[in-house]
């Protein structure tokens, strides 16, 4: 796979699905926050609303992975801001023993991720998008796509 | 023993699975805001193929009236009974088609709001293609999610209309008087024998140099004296059972061996033959095994301690009331409150571990604390308010105060900045070289910390009256072998010179610390504890005084270290916020709460590890419950437990599933 | 009735197991241990074991065509079981499910024999009770304060859990080869629920919410994320797939391994493990020679870090490869009375047929009530990064105690 410079618009069509847990308070809000601010992101990101990133398991992030979607991340409150106390520590424990799963198994860590926001900053919320779509990019680069695989 | 909650019966949510879906699906076009970058058109035409389908149209404006009743009549005409409405977030109308829908007489929990606006066409502005394809899936994913949607009841819970106040200094009886005054009965217990706590102790509060006592004798007196407020000395929390809106509380209540009657004429303790010193004087003075902690205190009659009383029946004897009744046993009492405020303040950080200051070793008695202080500097003190050093008696020729003992330091003690010992140790240095301009008075810091209306004055005031301020945290206390004066070992950080400060007392500003024995208090509340052991809040900006479980609130420095101006204003919004339910009678809970399939279970317990408003208990046969009305809906629970065993209603793995694969993409990747 | 019990690939331990059928007289069974070169004819049941591959695509379609009922015997045919593992590394273990329609699975590494009874009468099997509620172990579930590896057998109280070594009782039902009862926590071989070890990975994820992870500071935006760096929890736990994937990889839905393969399938499947965990999958691997490959294992582990073996430890230790050849006549003999008689013996030792009693240094339970266990008692394990070599046998582990590089005989199995 990286052998040779793969060209931008191969990446471009391997990003096509993101699908973005957003809790209920923080994540949702920054996302509204985003929209109603006309900022402007990539059409790959999907969101889901859950109640908290804490309700979202390894098993959701199989299923969504495994039914199409390039990428995965939770995005939830800031650290030590949880509205339901540690819900967003939890998930980020969570996806981190699944990061390790992922590097175990020869793939990028890059496929799941959590990141938190700020509900009256849109640009938090872009910005984890950004971040999301960056490394992707260069896990697409350095590894290759998670469907790659089979 | 459980706690009588009405309407609680286990009435299962009428289980309309047998009706068929039939989903009626209305795109908004928002004027141009949505319709200017999607196709809605094509998204209707999308989601009229989609199975279970009934209806799809779009419209100008959905949210309009005329809009409201489009989504009014299918239900009526076509018999849809989910809608799904792709239009803006559903913070902002999703409640509008929910309500719709109710007045219809569906569920409003049959609604799925699906936000093709601030998520997709506000956003993708530039690319219309996508934005219309990423609508299209949003719309499938809100269709296949209303698909399974089923009905949550809404409970209305009656609430007990009685609160508990845990802890009777200043933050517990500001609460406690506040819901009194809302008309609230109120149960205050205090673990000591009098109520007032530690401003009691205090000889000036700053800024102002004010008289504590005469700050808070209002208060205490009126508490004591309020008609709907029932006080309990001497006693502690037993158990705590039930949840938001009906507490049951079991009290225990230990005797003060002297019944109300005493006139507290003082008889029985100037009789007593045994002195121990006084904890309420912290050590500076004794007490007799009968007496009272302090003259003004509240209540006023008189306590034995039975630990050090010798039982030699003096003051029974002496009494002319005959008050003092040895006999008197701890009862136990059972109250029934709708709210709990934790009060229960801060102890004083113990420097003994902080090993080069000897504090409380033999030969370091001159080294003392900013609390033992106050008490010598106090007007009732055993010095006569005069600053002796402990060793000798001797009026101390010079000073130093060191701050950020416990606080700010990452070996010893505490990471956090108590944010009040520089205010106090200033208060005390002025009011010191005041009283005594020829004693050195120096304070040895590691940042002053003064913000705030009229702090800035104080540190300015203290400066102009010759308190020395050196920038450096002291190493160690030495005692010099030969004169067995003490000698702090300083850097001044701003000239960069050792020094060594000759010292006849040396006060220790120590940290405000959690109050001993909140480890089981927590424990028996149910409440979760921050890192550094007072009790956390729900949310450190929105709701710092809620605690992790509903219906119990933090009123203090139980939450962080405060000083007393914000104590006082957090007790209040304590009280406010406990109160509501109480003043409204009612609490309305929409049944969002988990389910837990038996058979699956396995007793693990995992699930009442995580959850946060401890609403998961285990009953007698190990199984885990949950207490609808305290679960607050996170759903966290649901990917700890490894048997798939607890569902949250709506938000099932299915449900979810449903609605990830129409995101996803839905091409499966492994075969 | 008609039983015809084939043998694919991997350790033949559930085949070897299958002649408990024998001594029932209505079976009818016939042991097929090369089915290659099987010519097919029309049978009732059909039980597969041993691992399989796409390549035996083809027989095991014979088997189909030629019975009224397949079922797959043991984890290996069933989830792929513990030589999935080489999944990692690109190989193409392959459960039966995924190969052909409509077959039955008996869960279990080692398979219960009853349970296959069960399934050839097509009865189900009694709902059991999960390996938690078996236990003897008391557990609070609360979160853990750290992640231990090496096992210390001084508490038999306290739940695995509780104590930090990680145990995935909750998903397995309760069986014969009790681990849990040899110091050994559950690794998982009778799961209860579908893709039981993601679960298992998701519940430890709670459990392990009080240890300190790495987060950052991410620039756009300015907010935080999870880091990338290794920490805490990552560092006490070098296995995942080992630990919570050791006999469902396959059936987790992960994508598959593309981890580059470094030997035979055999030798995949030790690499990455920890040495801790060595004994117990040798003994899961090695057939009718599990106790001959796991000694090998530990001995040479022993001897060049000069570990002190006790007498009592070194008899047993003959004992049980006495055991593994009267065995291994037994099988040649087909003799399903002496096989159970052997067993049960190796079982009075070693625990169960997957070894669970065996360690390095000693063993990890009292074997017998009339011994002093002191005298051969394991104790507290230490990494010595090295390679260690015993005849056929040559493998060797990092700092961590991960196994990076093996070379097995496979002859030996």
């Amino acid at each position: 796979m990286s052998d040779c410079e793969i060209p931008d618009e191969y990446i471009q069509e391997r990003i096509q699905n993101i699908v973005v847990f957003m809790c209920n308070e923080c994540g949702q809000g920054s996302a509204n926050t985003a929209g109603v601010a006309r900022m402007s992101y990539d059409a790959a990101i999907r969101i889901i609303r859950v109640q908290c990133t804490g309700q979202v398991g390894p098993i959701q992030i199989m299923e969504a992975l495994n039914n199409g979607a390039d990428a995965v991340a939770c995005v939830g409150c800031c650290l030590g801001a949880c509205h339901f106390f540690n819900g967003n520590v939890i998930s980020m424990h969570r996806i981190k023993l699944m990061k390790k799963l992922f590097k175990e198994l020869g793939y990028s860590d890059q496929f799941v991720n959590q990141y938190t926001s700020r509900a009256a900053e849109g640009e938090t919320a872009v910005g984890d998008f950004e971040d999301i779509i960056d490394r992707l990019t260069t896990a697409i680069q350095e590894k290759g796509t998670i469907k790659d695989g089979c | 023993m459980a706690v009588k909650e009405d309407k609680m019966e286990e009435s299962k949510i009428e289980s309309e699975d047998s009706e068929e879906p039939r989903i009626g699906v209305f795109v908004c076009h928002c004027g141009h805001n949505i319709a200017g970058t999607v196709d809605v058109a094509k998204v209707a035409d999308y989601a009229r193929t989609l199975p279970n389908v009934i209806k799809a149209e779009h419209y100008m404006f959905m949210c309009s009236k005329p809009g409201v009743q489009m989504v009014k009549d299918s239900i009526r005409e076509l018999g849809v009974n989910r809608t799904v409405v792709a239009s803006c977030s559903k913070n902002q109308h999703g409640l509008t088609f929910a309500k719709a829908i109710a007045e219809e007489g569906i569920n409003k929990h049959r609604h799925q709001q699906v936000n093709v606006r601030e998520y997709c066409s506000w956003v993708h502005k530039k690319d219309e293609t996508k934005a219309t394809a990423k609508a299209l899936r949003l719309v499938e994913a809100g269709v296949n999610r209303a698909r399974k949607l089923q009905d949550v009841e809404t409970r209305r819970i009656s609430t007990t209309k009685a609160a508990l106040v845990i802890g009777g200094g200043i933050a517990g009886l500001r609460s406690a008087n506040d819901l009194a005054e809302l008309g609230i009965p109120v149960f205050l217990v205090e673990k000591n024998s009098t109520i007032g706590g530690h401003m009691t102790q205090l000889n000036k509060t700053f800024p102002t140099l004010e008289c504590p006592q005469c700050s808070i004798s209002p208060l205490t007196n009126g508490v004591a004296n309020h008609p709907l407020i029932e006080l309990y000395t001497n006693a502690q929390i037993k158990s705590v059972e039930g949840s938001l809106g009906n507490f049951e509380v079991e009290i225990e209540i230990n005797p003060r061996y002297v019944k109300d009657n005493c006139t507290s004429c003082g008889e029985c303790s100037l009789h007593c033959p045994v002195e121990v010193p006084s904890e309420w004087d912290k050590g500076m003075s004794m007490r007799n095994a009968i007496y009272k902690a302090y003259p003004q205190a509240i209540p006023a009659t008189f306590v034995r301690d039975k630990k050090a009383c010798i039982e030699c029946n003096t003051c029974i004897n002496i009494c002319p009331v005959q008050a003092i009744d040895f006999s008197m046993q701890p009862e136990t009492k059972t109250v029934k409150v709708g709210s709990i405020i934790v009060a229960v303040g801060y102890s004083e950080y113990d420097p003994t571990e902080i090993e080069p200051y000897h504090y409380g070793q033999e030969g370091y008695d001159d080294v003392i604390t900013q609390l033992k202080l106050e008490r010598m500097l106090s007007p009732t003190s055993l010095t006569n308010s005069e600053v002796l050093r402990p060793s000798d008696g001797k009026l101390p020729k010079s000073i130093v105060m060191i701050q950020c003992v416990g606080s700010r330091n990452d070996q010893v003690g505490n990471q956090y900045c108590t944010g009040v010992c520089c205010k106090f140790a200033i208060k005390n240095a002025r009011i010191v070289k005041e009283m005594y301009p020829d004693t050195d008075v120096t304070i040895c810091y590691i940042d002053i910390r003064t913000p705030g209306l009229n702090f800035e004055e104080l540190y300015k005031s203290a400066q102009e009256v010759g308190v020395r301020f050196i920038r450096g945290r002291p190493s160690e206390i030495i005692k010099d072998p030969i004169s067995g004066k003490l000698k702090v070992i300083v850097e001044d950080t701003l000239s960069m010179t050792p020094l060594q400060l000759r010292a006849d007392l040396v006060v220790l500003s120590a940290a405000m610390v959690p109050p001993e024995g909140i480890g089981p208090l927590g424990s028996k509340l149910k409440v979760l504890r921050s890192k550094e052991g007072f009790l956390k809040e729900f949310h450190i900006k929105m709701n710092p005084t809620l605690s992790s479980k509903g219906g119990i609130f933090l009123a203090g420095a139980i939450q962080g270290p405060k000083d007393i101006s914000e104590t006082v204003a957090h007790a209040g919004s304590a009280a406010a916020l406990a109160a509501a339910p109480l003043v409204k009678g009612y609490i309305e809970r929409e049944m969002l709460v988990p389910t837990i399939d038996y058979d699956l279970c396995v007793n693990c317990g995992i699930c009442k590890t995580i959850c946060s408003p401890a609403a998961i208990d285990i009953d007698e046969n190990g199984r885990p419950t949950v207490n609808k009305i305290a679960c607050r809906s996170c759903g966290m629970c649901m990917p700890s437990c490894p048997m798939k065993a607890i569902q949250l209603i709506n938000f099932t793995d299915d449900q979810l599933y449903d609605e990830i694969i129409a995101v996803s993409g839905g091409g499966a990747v492994c075969e | 009735m008609d039983v015809k019990v084939f043998q694919f690939n991997g350790c033949k331990k559930c085949f070897n197991e299958t002649l408990l059928l024998k001594e029932d007289a209505k079976y009818k069974v016939e042991f097929v241990s090369d089915p290659k070169n099987w010519k097919g004819e029309k049978g009732d049941i059909s039980v597969i074991t041993g691992y399989l591959l796409p390549s035996d695509l083809d027989h095991l379609e014979l088997i189909k065509n030629n019975s009224n009922k397949v079922i797959a015997y043991g984890d290996c045919p069933a989830t792929g079981g513990v030589f999935a593992l080489a999944n990692q590394k690109g190989h193409d273990v392959t459960p039966l499910a995924n190969l052909i329609e409509g077959s039955n699975r008996v869960h279990g590494c080692l398979g219960e024999i009853e349970e296959l009874k069960f399934a050839i009468s097509g009865i189900n099997v009694p709902k059991l009770k999960s390996l938690c509620q078996v236990c003897s172990r008391k557990a609070t579930c609360d979160y853990l304060e750290e992640i231990n590896r090496q096992i210390e057998l001084e508490d038999s109280e306290t739940c695995f859990n509780d104590l930090g070594f990680l145990c995935s009782g909750f998903i397995a039902t309760e069986c014969k080869e009790k681990c849990i009862d040899y110091n050994t926590p559950c690794r998982g071989c009778k799961p209860s629920i579908d893709r039981s070890g993601i679960r298992m990975l998701a519940m430890f994820g709670t459990l392990a919410g009080n240890i300190e992870i790495a987060t950052e500071h991410s620039v756009k935006g300015a907010t935080d994320k999870l880091g990338d760096d290794d920490d805490d929890l990552t560092d006490s736990l070098p296995d995942v797939v080992g630990n919570f994937f050791r006999f469902t990889l396959l059936t987790s839905g992960l994508p598959k391994g593309r981890i580059p393969s470094s030997g035979t399938l055999l030798e995949d499947v030790f690499i990455g493990r920890l040495i801790e965990e060595i004994p117990l999958i040798t003994g899961l691997l090695g057939g009718a020679k599990s106790i001959s490959l796991t000694l090998k294992f530990i001995e040479s582990y022993e001897d060049a870090n000069q570990i002190e073996v006790s007498e009592q430890t070194k008899k047993y230790r003959n004992e049980l490869l006495e055991l593994e050849k009267e065995l291994q006549k037994a099988i040649d003999k087909e003799d399903s009375a002496n096989y159970r008689e052997i067993t049960d013996k190796i079982r009075f030792i070693a625990g169960n047929m997957n070894l669970s009693n065996i360690f390095f240094s000693g063993f990890k339970s009292i074997i017998d009530v009339n011994d002093d266990f002191n005298e051969y008692k394991t104790h507290v394990f230490d990494v010595v990064e090295g390679t260690y070599k015993n005849g056929s046998i040559e493998y060797t582990i990092n700092p961590d105690g991960i196994i990076t590089e093996i070379k097995i005989n496979e002859k030996l199995l």
